[in-house]
């Protein structure tokens, strides 16, 4: 994996607006209502890739965005339609614990997906199962075997005194 | 063989990758394995009932056409066609769908390769998996089959499930079709057992549940002696 790579990623492969052209030519009459939102999706669809998640906005006249963190990311699908295959691309979907069976960010129309995906694979929740476990008691007992090391020499050192 | 001829043009026209996906990176994989083969004669059993119709309807028509002649020819005719071709198209798929499932069971997740016309790969990690179910319907205890289901966090809409349990909502990965579900599902437990957390949780909970030294408690007991024999001497 090219973290690199991943995180040059902002804008979707020119291929997307075609698949959208097809898609909307399929619907027949449909077609001058669905292409011009569609087109404009196309056009303002905007990937950020960061050390911590992905965002994902999109829209003219009602904008959306969305940002996932890496951590909370637990299921990620790839699904690739006829036509997307026909034009090497494919659709990265990611979903979080959230109460919704869709996808909370569709990453679309992407050549690297398949990078993509094991990017994410790597950096999702579970990634570390069990850690050896920690200890952060270690050093309390260190500080605890400190002080009373301490209160030994003060009582021997008030013993002595006394004796005196 | 025929069939080969016209699959290998069939995958290469659809763009789907023949062989297993690619195992997720990272981790052991632990098991590679397909649908059973009885899977697709359960799916088959679809077609079959399907062709069945057509050729009754088929036969009615001829009767027809043979006693009144004219369009009923023209029906009969176009009926035979059409519905070989859907017969032909149904076994056909149904025979890819079944060629082009794959699960891969790597030691963190699951990956689930379905689908022809709409490629789809489900990768859930066990981290997130919430429960792990065996679902078999009366059709698929004929033919001695049944379906894995994993269940990972959060809900999905009340889709019901189709037959083919397409409809099953996105939180879920269906490991369909299979013979041996108490062993795949003891498999997975026990890769889920790794993941003491699994299901909801915090990333950063592990450091809670370490399990506890007892060094600390017993320097405390030795300075708690310590303090009351300092009392002792501070107070003779």
């Amino acid at each position: 994996m090219k973290p690199d790579e991943i995180f040059g990623i902002s804008r979707p492969d020119r291929g997307l607006l075609w698949i959208y052209i097809i898609r909307c030519v399929l619907t027949g009459p449909l077609l001058p209502i669905l292409i011009l939102p569609l087109v404009f999706r196309y056009m303002t669809l905007r990937y950020k890739f960061d050390d911590e998640g992905i965002g994902v906005s999109h829209g003219v006249l009602f904008r959306r965005e969305s940002y996932i963190t890496y951590t909370r990311m637990q299921d990620i699908h790839l699904s690739r339609g006829l036509v997307e295959r026909w034009f090497g691309l494919g659709t990265v979907e990611v979903q979080t614990a959230a109460g919704s069976s869709a996808a909370e960010i569709r990453i679309e129309g992407l050549k690297q997906f398949n990078d993509l995906r094991d990017f994410l694979y790597t950096r999702m929740r579970g990634v570390h199962p069990a850690p050896a476990a920690a200890r952060p008691q270690d050093g309390a007992a260190a500080v605890l075997a400190e002080i009373r090391d301490e209160l030994r020499a003060l009582r021997a050192d008030l013993e002595k005194r006394r004796a005196v | 063989m025929p069939y080969k001829t016209l699959r290998a043009a069939v995958l290469k026209l659809l763009r789907l990758p023949a062989g297993p996906p690619e195992p997720p990176p990272g981790g052991a994989v632990v098991r590679i394995f397909n649908a059973s083969p009885k899977y697709l004669r359960y799916r088959l059993l679809a077609v079959f009932i399907g062709a069945l119709a057509g050729l009754i309807l088929s036969v009615l028509l001829l009767f027809g056409a043979m006693a009144e002649g004219g369009i009923l020819w023209f029906a009969f005719a176009a009926e035979t066609l059409f519905g070989a071709l859907a017969v032909f198209f149904g076994y056909f798929t149904a025979r890819l769908d079944f060629e082009m499932r794959y699960y891969i069971l790597t030691d963190r997740s699951v990956r689930i390769r379905e689908g022809v016309v709409f490629l789809r790969e489900s990768t859930l990690t066990f981290a997130n998996v919430q429960n792990l179910r065996i679902r078999q319907g009366p059709l698929q205890q004929l033919f001695g089959i049944a379906d894995v289901l994993v269940d990972t966090a959060g809900g999905g809409s009340g889709k019901a499930d189709s037959e083919t349990h397409q409809g099953a909502g996105a939180h879920r990965g269906a490991i369909q079709g299979i013979e041996n579900p108490a062993e795949i599902r003891d498999l997975v437990m026990g890769l889920l057992r790794k993941f003491r957390d699994a299901g909801l949780g915090d990333p950063e909970d592990h450091a809670r549940s370490a399990p506890a030294s007892e060094e600390p408690v017993k320097r405390m007991r030795e300075i708690l002696a310590e303090v009351k024999a300092l009392r002792l001497a501070l107070t003779r």
